[in-house]
């Protein structure tokens, strides 16, 4: 189960408000490569690593990225908390008023509302590690965008520091990922007395949980 | 003018960056501040130097230990993920996670619960009176 604790992973306080920012930062928030969608597909993916090493790493990764849903839903309210009516609609965001008024609703920085297709599982645990990887990239690069767009320290803070913990995730999912790769090769040392072609072939999926 | 001219980090690198064997890391509050525990993973973007939050109440300050003790312990939790049987990393996991529960019995004496775990001695319910993460501490 999950319990809450009463604190955020990096403090944010964020003086001046900024709803321009708020409409970029919300993809980090409920986009393909946001937070939200990080935090389920490891969530979702960890139940069917190989291993107890994978379990731990994707429960604890996922449990972590729920942590910046919470950071990237306080920058975005500190951010649009005392805009007026007018500054809404300059800054483009009353079609989110008309919906959602001030509160927060996880879209994209376009719009496009936040879907479970960004969960992307196969159940091939190298597949859904290398997809993993990708996601990290990926949100570490639209972070680089979104510091790029601003020049407020107090919010260029926490997103160096939310960029930093996707190149500690990535290297952590790619130390997983070539621990499980070698396991792979071992396995095919072991049925190499075979006619297969050896570089064309995944000895996984079933048999992958008799590996270890 | 795009985003790549500014690009100082090295592609290759990134990709290749093993956790060494004998490891350096950064203490406690160096690691919050950049996100980062293992001086070998850290990357800097452009020039971006990470900076201190500006903590304006002594309840920030206190937090602040807390948290970057948290993160800390944290940082060497998804390390011990893959390396469980590294004892050094896990005692210093441990030395982190004492020091951080002495610190949050002071803070929640003082400021009110952080988890309804620790609520036992209170006298009255503060969960619902003490600030939520996304709001201002009281200056």
């Amino acid at each position: 189960m999950f319990k809450y604790e009463k604190q955020l992973q990096y403090p944010i306080n964020i003086k001046k408000k900024d709803l321009r920012m708020a409409k970029y930062l919300v993809t980090q928030y409920g986009g393909s490569n946001g937070e939200l969608a990080a935090a389920l597909r490891y969530l979702n993916q960890r139940l069917t690593m190989p291993d107890n090493k994978g379990k731990a790493l994707l429960n604890d990764i996922g449990t972590e990225e729920l942590g910046h849903v919470e950071m990237l839903e306080t920058m975005i309210y500190q951010l649009m908390k005392d805009a007026t009516l007018e500054e809404i609609k300059e800054a483009g965001l009353d079609t989110h008023y008309a919906e959602h008024a001030k509160s927060l609703f996880p879209t994209d920085a376009n719009g496009v509302p936040f879907t479970v297709a960004y969960f992307a599982s196969t159940g091939d645990p190298l597949a859904d590690i290398q997809e993993d990887m990708a996601a990290e990239q990926k949100a570490r690069a639209v972070y680089e965008n979104l510091i790029d767009l601003t020049t407020d320290p107090d919010v260029i803070e926490p997103l160096l520091f939310l960029r930093q913990r996707e190149i500690v995730h990535f290297n952590r999912f790619k130390e997983l990922f070539e621990y499980y790769e070698k396991k792979q090769n071992t396995k095919k040392e072991i049925i190499n007395d075979n006619d297969l072609n050896m570089n064309n072939f995944y000895p996984f999926n079933q048999n992958f949980n008799n590996m270890f | 003018m795009n985003n790549y001219q500014y690009v100082n980090y090295d592609w290759y690198n990134m990709n290749r960056m093993y956790q060494p064997n004998n490891l350096s890391l950064y203490n406690p509050e160096e690691a919050i501040i950049r996100g980062n525990l293992f001086k070998d993973l850290y990357k800097d973007y452009k020039d971006y130097k990470p900076r201190k939050p500006q903590l304006r109440t002594e309840q920030e300050r206190k937090l602040f230990e807390i948290q970057s003790l948290c993160f800390a312990a944290h940082e060497l939790n998804l390390y011990l993920d893959l390396h469980p049987e590294d004892q050094s990393m896990l005692r210093l996991m441990n030395d982190y996670i004492i020091k951080k529960d002495q610190l949050v019995k002071d803070y929640e004496n003082k400021y009110g619960p952080l988890t309804l775990n620790s609520t036992g001695n209170q006298t009255s319910f503060n969960w619902v009176n003490n600030t939520w993460p996304w709001e201002e501490y009281n200056v």
